[in-house]
């Protein structure tokens, strides 16, 4: 019987359309739906045993492992180690990705997106094919924390409001200090009713576990976020 | 020309037989000539030495003018070369950066001629002869084993003539003086007079030197420059002998006025270059002698190639106290703050003493809060910048820093140009592992910079490390051990990219230091030693005629065609790759079938480690490398439309490797065969993987092998 029948690789994504630029999270999953206990290579979010290929309408076409974000900062990689794990039958593992961290800012396109995860370099498994749609974004605001003793290592945290229709989303981005066109993290966190002055008040780090924003509605009142 | 003679009229009488014989004679005072060939050592801003080295002594720099005539001693002429360019083309980064010219050297050198007549020392009067120096090539000694010397020998020969590097492998700016076919190499390039112009050609290998300058001592002489190719390896010795006119006038041995001697001739003369280091920092508790130095220099010393020792001024152990400066400065001024803060406190001292005994980092400690933030992790997916590879990166080039600015303000900046920085050699950094399990084992990052840590096979690191920073790519990085056959494979990943097929001996890659499976008898493989040399190994690989390209991968490849089965290990069934030659399949109509085909190269026979390779990515020819010379051959004989037709193998990269398929969609003969070429119509071919498929209703076989 060949390992391949014995797994399963699903991608899943919660919204199929995205504005340009922000992430693009993808559950990955791999199951076992054999009967057998299966030792293969691990599946983390730093191992290279998952990749993904993307096709875009407009002629985009390229594959990226989930270590090619490290390859645009600028990071010699060590020799990856490889280490493996035990799925059981009938269990899964699962991994919450974000595209726009692995592949980089997608152009407004469709795209057709398969993964593929690979063990001991013999074994190979797709899921199935998903299409996503990446549509433009309306900038109207954005900020970004001017803290000239930033530690250089520390990512760039910025607030920025997309407008969409008549709708202002507010959306906190993280980028990469080493290449800041690199967007680490860029999620939409509320809807506004109309575009404020937010700021990025706290970056995150490692004494301080959480960031906030902070915007005025009126003159006496703060909104925390 | 005649006052150089004087004669004397003589008779002499005889008696032969019975009839007496008178006998004129014409006899000539006797003139001859010796010969000293002096080199001055080196000016002291040059970027070379001149180094000789008596029977089982090491080379040293002369200090003194040296005649090389009737020396008994081995010469070197060692050139500066701190030139880290990794991972462009060696000879390409060469020639864009100038640095061809830096290594270009023009020795000066004084031929001088005594005259002596009837034994007397006489004064020499300028043109009265002239030196016909001649270019020797002797042969290089190549220790026996597996070193890479088989190879070079091999390659070399391929080239008739003498052994130094051929104009065919030479980099476009030498190879004007390097020997072609047949020949040695061409000496009106390299034997120049005074104002560096060419002397005129005596034969095809001796060019006429006329001795027109007469000094102080009445000695004659002449300034020439020796102008050799700064190709590592290649040798010289110059045989001299003196012409009056046509003639060749008499030379006696220096040593033995009594002895004439038809030439004389200097001592070999071999082309190093020098690669120093130009500090070590070494974290408090690890030995300098630690290192064992022996062993570094011997594996560069084949490819000639001098790895200088820092001096003892520049061998630097960071106390731990200034360790601990070190870490704050960089690493937790930002990251962990309020933990180091409890952590760096003096009433832990004996605790750092124990982390820093045997470790590069705060290790966790119960009684110490939140010390188990302190230890950072090989891998960080939220910050990439925050792992114990870039700390220890960044405390390198902090140690560095410091360390280099001190002798010089903005000395560390010029590291990183190639002209400016040329004299300042590698920067290295000995520390202890970040904590127990660590994968990190040392990083060369970029420029002359890297470090390694301590513990198993340190110098395997370092000369890893430094074949990088000297332009090396790596060989073979990836093993698949589940399979049938055992196999080396491409492997696409950023850092640990390889193997670079055309960049290795095909029969030596898995013994070559910058494979990482080098654990056996490691050295550099003989091609990683010629693009030490300065071979131009582009020139090599697409030449005309195709010598490199011969000789790797010149065995005849396996097909086979493969499928993942599951197989039962300790924890689990693991996927196992099944290997499968010559098959029958049944296949209906509408069905296809797709088989995954692997092209294996035989393995190198060394111990331990007899893998095959697996050729698919040399189809298509690793990223940045030369274009692959692998190619598949699919011969159809199509039975449904009885037809015969040409069909292709997908060559496609999933993720970091690479993978052949073929789909079959007919009943009928599949004939597939693996090339490697040569060029265009030279080629070695494997023995054909012969594939059928039949209706199920003509036979009722399942799947089977032939």
């Amino acid at each position: 019987m060949s390992f391949k029948e014995n797994l399963k690789l699903q991608i899943k994504f919660k919204r199929r359309k995205f504005v340009r630029g922000e992430s693009i999270p993808v559950r990955v999953c791999l199951e076992n739906v054999g009967s057998d206990t299966l030792l293969i290579n691990e599946l983390t979010s730093l191992s290279s045993s998952l990749y993904f290929k993307i096709l875009g309408k407009s002629g985009f076409k390229k594959s990226f492992t989930q270590l090619s974000w490290l390859s645009r900062e600028g990071i010699i990689l060590p020799p990856p180690e490889t280490k493996t794990f035990t799925l059981s039958p009938n269990s899964k593992k699962c991994l919450d990705l974000d595209l726009t961290k692995i592949c980089g800012e997608l152009a407004e396109d469709l795209y057709k997106i398969k993964a593929t995860y690979t063990s001991h370099g013999i074994l190979f498994i797709d899921s199935e094919i998903v299409r996503i749609k990446i549509i433009p974004s309306k900038p109207v605001y954005i900020s970004s924390t001017r803290d000239y003793l930033r530690y250089v290592y520390n990512p760039i945290y910025s607030v920025w409001i997309n407008k969409y229709d008549t709708k202002y989303f507010l959306y906190l981005m993280m980028n990469s200090p080493n290449f800041p066109k690199n967007i680490w993290y860029n999620k939409c966190i509320t809807r506004l009713d109309k575009p404020y002055e937010a700021h990025v008040a706290l970056p995150e780090n490692y004494d301080q576990g959480k960031n906030c924003i902070v915007w005025s509605e009126k003159t006496l009142s703060l909104n925390v976020l | 020309m005649e006052k150089a003679y004087e004669y004397a009229r003589e008779t002499y009488y005889g008696i032969v037989k019975r009839a007496e014989c008178i006998a004129y004679g014409i006899l000539e005072k006797e003139i001859s000539y010796t010969i000293a060939l002096k080199v001055q050592p080196p000016a002291q801003n040059a970027n070379y030495t001149i180094e000789k080295a008596s029977k089982d002594t090491q080379y040293s720099p002369i200090k003194e003018e040296v005649d090389l005539i009737g020396s008994s001693d081995e010469f070197r002429i060692c050139i500066l070369e701190n030139v880290p360019g990794f991972p462009y083309d060696k000879c390409k980064y060469y020639q864009a950066y100038g640095i061809m010219g830096k290594i270009d050297i023009y020795i000066p050198v004084k031929i001088e001629v005594s005259k002596r007549v009837e034994g007397k020392p006489e004064d020499f009067i300028p043109y009265e002869v002239s030196a016909i120096i001649e270019l020797v090539d002797p042969p290089e000694k190549r220790p026996k084993g597996r070193n890479g010397a088989k190879f070079i020998d091999s390659i070399i020969k391929k080239v008739p003539g003498g052994d130094n590097c051929p104009d065919i492998f030479a980099p476009n700016d030498f190879s004007d003086r390097c020997r072609s076919k047949g020949g040695i190499d061409k000496i009106q390039k390299i034997i120049l007079d005074g104002n560096k112009k060419e002397f005129k050609l005596y034969n095809s290998n001796a060019v006429l030197v006329p001795i027109k300058e007469v000094d102080e001592s009445k000695k004659g002489y002449a300034k020439i420059y020796l102008h050799f190719p700064p190709i590592n390896g290649n040798n010289y010795s110059l045989k001299i002998k003196l012409i009056n006119g046509c003639e060749e006038a008499v030379l006696k041995d220096k040593n033995n006025p009594n002895l004439q001697v038809p030439y004389v001739q200097t001592p070999t003369i071999t082309i190093w270059k020098r690669v120093t280091i130009e500090m070590i920092a070494l974290q408090e508790g690890i030995k300098y002698e630690d290192i064992n130095w022996k062993l570094i220099k011997s594996t560069f010393s084949p490819a000639f190639i001098e790895v200088e020792e820092p001096p003892p001024g520049k061998r630097y152990t960071i106390m731990m106290k200034d360790w601990m400066d070190y870490l704050e400065k960089v690493v937790y001024s930002t990251w962990q703050t309020n933990a180091w803060k409890i952590y760096k406190n003096a009433k832990y001292t004996t605790i750092h003493q124990q982390d820093f005994g045997s470790y590069s980092f705060p290790q966790p400690h119960n009684n110490i809060p939140n010390s188990q933030l302190l230890t950072p992790p090989d891998n960080n997916p939220k910050n990439p910048n925050e792992t114990t590879w870039m700390f220890l990166m960044n405390i390198a080039k902090e140690i560095f820093k410091d360390m280099l600015n001190k002798i010089n303000k903005n000395y560390y900046n010029l590291i990183s140009y190639p002209l400016k920085g040329y004299n300042i050699g590698f920067c290295v950094l000995l520390c202890k592992p970040p904590f127990l399990g660590s994968r990190v084992g040392g990083l060369h990052f970029g420029n002359k910079q890297f470090y390694f840590v301590s513990g198993w096979n340190m110098e395997k690191k370092f000369v890893h490390k430094l074949g990088h920073a000297l332009f090396l790519t790596h060989g073979a990085t990836y093993l698949v051990r589940e399979s049938d056959y055992k196999f080396i494979t491409s492997r696409e990943e950023l850092g640990s990219k390889g193997p670079y097929w055309d960049d290795h001996d095909s029969e030596d890659m898995m013994s070559c230091v910058m494979s990482y499976f080098a654990n056996v008898n490691w050295h550099f493989c003989g091609l990683c030693q010629l693009k030490l040399r300065l071979y131009d190994k582009e020139k090599m690989i697409t030449g005309k005629d195709n010598i490199l390209r011969k000789m790797l991968y010149s065995k005849k490849p396996k097909v086979y065609w493969v499928e993942d089965v599951l197989k039962q290990s300790q924890n689990g069934k693991i996927p196992w790759l099944k290997f499968h030659a010559n098959s029958k399949f049944i296949l209906n109509k509408g069905n296809v079938k797709e088989l995954r085909l692997i092209p294996l190269y035989p393995p190198e026979i060394v111990n331990n480690v007899d893998y095959y390779k697996d050729l698919t990515g040399f189809t298509k020819g690793i990223k940045g490398s030369s274009p692959g010379r692998g190619s598949w051959l699919v011969e159809i004989e199509d039975h449904d439309s009885g037809q015969s037709r040409m069909g292709n193998v997908n060559v496609t990269k999933k993720g970091n490797f690479w993978i052949s398929t073929i789909k079959i969609n007919y009943r009928g003969k599949t004939t597939v065969k693996y090339r490697i070429y040569y060029d265009i119509n030279k080629f070695v071919e494997s023995d054909p993987l012969v594939i059928e498929t039949i209706e199920e209703q003509m036979s009722k076989v399942d799947n089977f092998e032939l």
